[in-house]
């Protein structure tokens, strides 16, 4: 029963999936392909990045950049590929449980025999098959892409990276979710999320320049993901842990929000 | 499972805040009945329908669909119910075939066939894009979808909307024949022929509350009606004075109207006494009936 919903839900958005994939496909192509010029002239990239101010560098880890890791971490973990994350996490969780009533077809899907968990968890695993998707066309471009431009970086660290990014967008998935669940709207769930999102990445960056807002960084899931520098030092099992701990009110949130909230007709 | 009763509700009650929905709606359908569901527009019938269905929380009271508590065993209610909302929006991106293969699936029912047969029926093509279709077929596919697993529970709301003559006979046809093998049929329409025809009682609800539940002829039997007399020289208005059921007379030249409530045959009998020519009676329709109950008709 389960598994004709979770159907549906992919299918009626494999257009929009390709998209994002193919999105990111292209992202991680220009991105490596510009590698092999850097590579060449380590020494001059080495002056620009240290003309950049401190804080700059901090944001974008430009320290290392004329390495693998470090031009991957500043190119596309310090702020694009996890904002690829942020968006598609917000995009899919606005939908969990706002679609079917946006569209004005939750009466004739609600009216079947399935109940309100049921369908919600049917949304959830739609939404992290996506989530699963875009990390597995990061992951896979990403290391056949780092061989084929000669970068030295392991494997296990590229996987570190792409375990990061999938628990950034899918925190955001399940924060998009808990709204949506609790408004009905699509767009208020999305709208808020993403809002969140950029919130999270401002305090983050304006803590490396502002001695109090870095109080608050270790609490920032943005810290948890991207700050744990990923492709240089593997993953953190404690910020994971964080993340994923982080997740269960969201979730909780968007099961029983639904279950109790009337359906527009 | 051998619930008398296809629906039960009992004082159901719905606020939407502090705003009334349904205040104490109490019916029952049996198997093998059609209630006809009457209101007039924001009356609060599609209200009661989507509490039935589980898409409206109940506030207060209770429902039952054979027996089970719509409350709290809601999927195993909606797997006996066949339900056609009012205001019907179908998935985007599919054909027919593909649609009614996935609410087979969500109930967990090989429908191939039944699905064939009643597109078949409805001159529905199984390839057609549902995003392509008008109003109507998209309408024949909501019905479609409600009574392809031969529920045993049907809900439905407007459901001729949009149909054109000759499928609204075909549709009133196949709602009599699942009438007639035990399903229990919750019926709004603002069709009325269509309610005359299959429903055997109607319940009618205005603002939230319940006016009405009975059978087809004892409302007519309780409704007010017309009736003219010829009579071969005028009458004065006081003919039917105290007559039972009487309840207005109007003179014109030979012609007395008169409009009664309940049995006419106390009048008749006086009108033959007094030497009436002539007697016309207007039958209440359905309409009637709803025009007087819910104080919108001429009585």
């Amino acid at each position: 029963m389960r598994s004709a919903l979770l159907a549906r839900s992919l299918r009626d958005h494999v257009r929009s999936i390709v998209g994002w994939c193919t999105g990111i496909l292209l992202l991680i192509i220009v991105q490596l392909s510009v590698y092999p010029s850097i590579r060449g002239t380590q020494a001059d990239w080495a002056k620009l990045a240290e003309s950049f101010p401190e804080a700059l560098r901090k944001i974008f880890r430009m320290d290392d950049y004329t390495t693998a890791a470090g031009y991957l971490s500043t190119e596309l973990m310090s702020f694009t590929v996890p904002f690829i994350f942020i968006a598609l996490g917000s995009a899919w969780g606005a939908r969990i449980a706002t679609e079917d009533q946006e569209d004005g077809t939750a009466d004739l899907m609600l009216s079947l025999p399935i109940s309100r968990n049921d369908y919600v968890t049917s949304r959830f695993i739609a939404a992290f098959a996506v989530m699963s998707l875009a990390t597995m066309t990061f992951l896979v471009s990403l290391v056949v892409g780092a061989r084929m431009v000669d970068m030295d970086v392991a494997i296990g660290r590229l996987v570190a990276g792409g375990v990061v990014l999938f628990g950034l967008g899918s925190l955001m998935m399940t924060i998009a979710a808990a709204i949506g669940a609790a408004t009905g709207r699509r767009g208020a769930s999305f709208g808020i999320a993403m809002s969140v999102g950029v919130a999270l990445f401002v305090q983050y960056s304006l803590g490396a320049l502002v001695e109090f807002v870095d109080k608050m960084t270790p609490y920032n899931p943005m810290q948890w993901s991207i700050g744990s520098d990923p492709l240089r030092t593997g993953i953190d099992a404690g910020y994971l842990g964080f993340t994923a701990l982080l997740m269960v009110p969201f979730v909780w949130t968007a099961y029983r929000s639904f279950s109790r909230r009337d359906i527009a007709g | 499972m051998a619930a008398e009763h296809g629906i039960s509700t009992d004082g159901l009650t719905k606020f939407y805040g502090r705003t009334l929905g349904v205040e104490n709606v109490t019916f029952d359908v049996a198997r093998g009945e059609v209630l006809g569901f009457l209101g007039p527009n924001g009356s609060g019938k599609t209200t009661v329908m989507r509490m039935i269905t589980g898409l409206l929380h109940i506030t207060r009271g209770s429902a039952t669909v054979l027996g089970l508590d719509v409350a709290s065993r809601g999927p195993e209610v909606r797997s006996h119910i066949g339900y056609l909302p009012g205001t019907l929006q179908l998935p985007r991106n599919m054909t027919v075939r593909r649609y009614l293969s996935f609410v087979a699936d969500m109930r967990g029912l090989d429908l191939g066939r039944e699905a064939s047969e009643l597109c078949e029926r409805f001159g529905l093509s199984p390839d057609a894009d549902l995003a392509g279709l008008s109003k109507g077929t998209k309408q024949k596919v909501g019905v479609v979808q409600a009574f392809m697993h031969s529920p045993d529970v049907l809900i439905l709301d407007e459901p001729t909307s949009g149909l054109d003559p000759i499928v609204q006979r075909e549709f009133e046809s196949l709602l009599g024949e699942h009438r007639d093998r035990g399903a229990a049929v919750l019926l709004s329409s603002h069709v009325m022929h269509e309610v005359e025809v299959l429903a055997t009682r109607i319940a009618i609800v205005q603002k939230g509350r319940m006016l009405v539940v009975d059978s087809v002829d004892s409302l007519k039997s309780r409704t007010t009606r017309s009736l003219r007399f010829e009579f071969p020289h005028e009458m004065p208005a006081t003919t039917f004075m105290g007559v039972e059921g009487v309840q207005g007379v109007l003179v014109d030249h030979r012609w007395l109207e008169c409009t009664v409530v309940g049995s006419e045959n106390a009048i008749l009998d006086e009108a033959a006494r007094l030497g009436a020519l002539t007697v016309v009676s207007h039958e209440p329709s359905l309409e009637d009936i709803f025009l007087t109950s819910t104080g919108n008709g001429h009585a």
